[in-house]
């Protein structure tokens, strides 16, 4: 990947779109700095969140930050729960992990959380497995464990790409309800134009790990300035041709 | 409850630990009292594989579907209660020579179900009291050794770079070498092989191939993203270790564990009759059949009734294992 350089406002939408292999989701881990071996940040980088730079932050910090200042919310929801522990013991394990709070403080505030990403049955839920829940279900308890600890930042890495439509649309909704309900900044990140559309203040276009254009997202996808920007905003699905009409 | 977990776990430790001072006791006859306590061993073994297996109750139902497991636990489980309440099911103390001038190698009878052995022992009450000796040091035996296996495998697994290399390449080395070779060595060179040797032998031997299991499970398991989740959640190091990992690594320890059991019966068996094992009179499956193999053509029940019940024993075993392995699969119990 190239160099990247961007920033994100308090309670600021900001999406990352791009093609496959643009670079999206390692900017995500790279702004946690969960890069894994071989891979590395460049020494010179710098990721500043509210004064602390994460790159060279003592492991300490680094755990404070993750989850309790920045959430993350991954693409695959089934994949980001444990399968063996119930989503309750999970969601309450990464609130214990920020705030000192005791078992039963936990388990109220992470069922008010699962009630609040608008699970139906939020005790049930606490208490499910994973794999019993239904992928839209597993990708707000997912959200819910990712905002249990009030981050002021959330990092939804292709958070609907795994779901299907309708699906889909709820979950942008309800990101967009939590992140307008509070001064909550979200950094939303997609390889589809509509789903950024709908939620996005700013946009950021990648391509081969290089930023081509930052712009509010409006202006983006009215006039796009670079040609990989016009590429993605022709490939993304507008409103359907009206009857009789042809192309 | 999920959060009490620990009491029987530490409970159970804590009892073996007390239990294995006096492990020589066992093979008395005991008070009521001690009897009891050998019974709540096996309750609580139960207890802890019990509740490793309560995130899927339904597996309980699904798990004595099938017609051997069921055979394989009721034969487990007669032998283990018979093991048990060995003083009050046997009739004679295991080492009575009962009549050393009309009782030598009776064949079975009402009197003596098994017959007796060359100097008029009951053999019903040597093959009880030996299933006691056997399955403890198997059971203790493959504790140890799948305790020190997971902590190498664990270490070697997630620390990786040197601490793998060197973890590992201690474990190769260790199964270069046959295991018998090793025991033979080991108690030839510690000079008494009393039981509680015997058990230490066992385990410091048996874990080279768990680490390895371990090893490769902790190494799929680090790389899934829910562990990515958890750290990029702010989870700590060890947080991520003994929650996230370690309960994915159970099932297999599991299985592993009662294949194990079975292995070490074995082992002990062959290493009693080559005379390095429990030391006569004391009676263990092994000695028993190292006994009666003098006798072979004059009292054939001698050595087959103690090569049975290991025979019953090892095959119930690896049934359950082979089951266990089958049903505590996360992605394989998610389809029920």
């Amino acid at each position: 990947m190239g160099d990247l350089s961007f920033e994100v406002n308090e309670g600021e939408t900001v999406g990352i779109v791009g093609e496959s292999g643009s670079g999206k989701s390692v900017t995500a881990l790279a702004l946690l700095n969960l890069i894994s071996p071989p891979g590395e940040i460049r020494a010179e980088s710098q990721i500043v969140f509210f004064g602390e730079d994460i790159l060279r932050a003592d492991t300490k910090t680094l755990r404070k930050i993750r989850g309790g200042q920045i959430g993350i919310i991954f693409q695959n929801p089934a994949a980001s729960f444990n399968p063996v522990l119930t989503i309750g013991s999970q969601i309450d394990e990464t609130l214990r992990a920020h705030r000192p709070v005791s078992r039963n403080e936990a388990r109220k505030t992470s069922i008010d959380t699962l009630s609040k990403v608008g699970l139906p049955h939020p005790e049930t839920v606490y208490s499910s497995f994973p794999h019993s829940l239904s992928g839209g279900m597993q990708q707000r308890a997912a959200i819910a464990m990712a905002i249990v600890a009030n981050p002021q930042l959330l990092i939804a890495d292709e958070p609907t790409t795994a779901l299907d439509v309708t699906v889909q649309a709820q979950i942008i909704q309800l990101l967009r309800d939590l992140t307008d309900a509070s001064e909550t900044a979200l950094i939303i990140i997609s390889h589809d134009l509509g789903v950024i559309n709908q939620i996005a203040d700013r946009t950021i276009v990648l391509h081969r790990g290089q930023l081509v254009e930052d712009a509010p997202t409006r202006q983006l996808i009215e006039q796009p300035h670079h040609p990989q920007s016009a590429l993605l905003v022709q490939a993304a699905p507008t409103t359907a041709p009206k009857f009789g009409e042809t192309s | 409850m999920r959060s009490f977990r620990w009491v029987p776990v530490t409970l159970f430790v804590l009892f073996v630990v007390v239990r294995a001072g006096r492990i020589g006791d066992l093979l008395s006859t005991g008070t009521f009292v001690e009897q009891t306590l050998v019974a709540l061993t096996f309750t609580l073994l139960a207890a802890i594989i019990w509740l490793t297996i309560t995130p899927w109750p339904e597996v309980l139902s699904k798990f004595f579907k099938p017609f051997d497991v069921r055979i394989a636990s009721l034969v487990l489980g007669a032998i283990m209660i018979l093991a048990v309440f060995a003083p009050i099911a046997s009739g004679h103390h295991p080492n009575t020579q009962l009549d050393l001038v009309n009782g030598q190698l009776l064949p079975p009878s009402l009197a003596h179900p098994f017959g007796t052995d060359f100097v008029s022992r009951d053999l019903w009450s040597r093959v009880l009291f030996g299933a006691r000796v056997s399955l403890m040091i198997g059971v203790l035996a493959v504790t140890m050794a799948i305790t020190i296996g997971t902590m190498v495998g664990m270490a070697a697994g997630y620390f990786g770079g040197w601490v793998e290399l060197v973890l590992m390449r201690l474990v190769d080395a260790g199964l270069s070498i046959p295991r018998v070779f090793w025991l033979l060595v080991i108690v030839s060179l510690w000079g008494t092989t009393d039981i509680y040797v015997l058990i230490l032998i066992i385990g410091l031997t048996g874990w080279f191939s768990t680490s390895r299991l371990v090893r490769a499970e902790v190494l799929r398991i680090r790389e899934e993203d829910f562990v990515v989740a958890a750290r990029g959640l702010g989870i700590s190091e060890a947080g991520i270790v003994i929650r996230q990992i370690l309960p994915n690594v159970v099932p297999p320890i599991i299985v592993n564990a009662t294949l194990g059991i079975g292995q070490v019966i074995l082992v002990e068996a062959g290493l009693s009759f080559l005379g390095f094992g429990v030391q006569p009179p004391w009676p263990s499956w092994g000695t028993i059949i190292q006994d009666g193999s003098a006798r072979i053509i004059a009292a054939p029940w001698i050595v087959t009734v103690p090569g049975v019940a290991i025979a019953l024993t090892v095959v119930s075993l690896a049934i359950l294992g082979d089951r266990l392995q089958t049903t505590l699969n996360p992605r394989d119990s998610a389809q029920f």
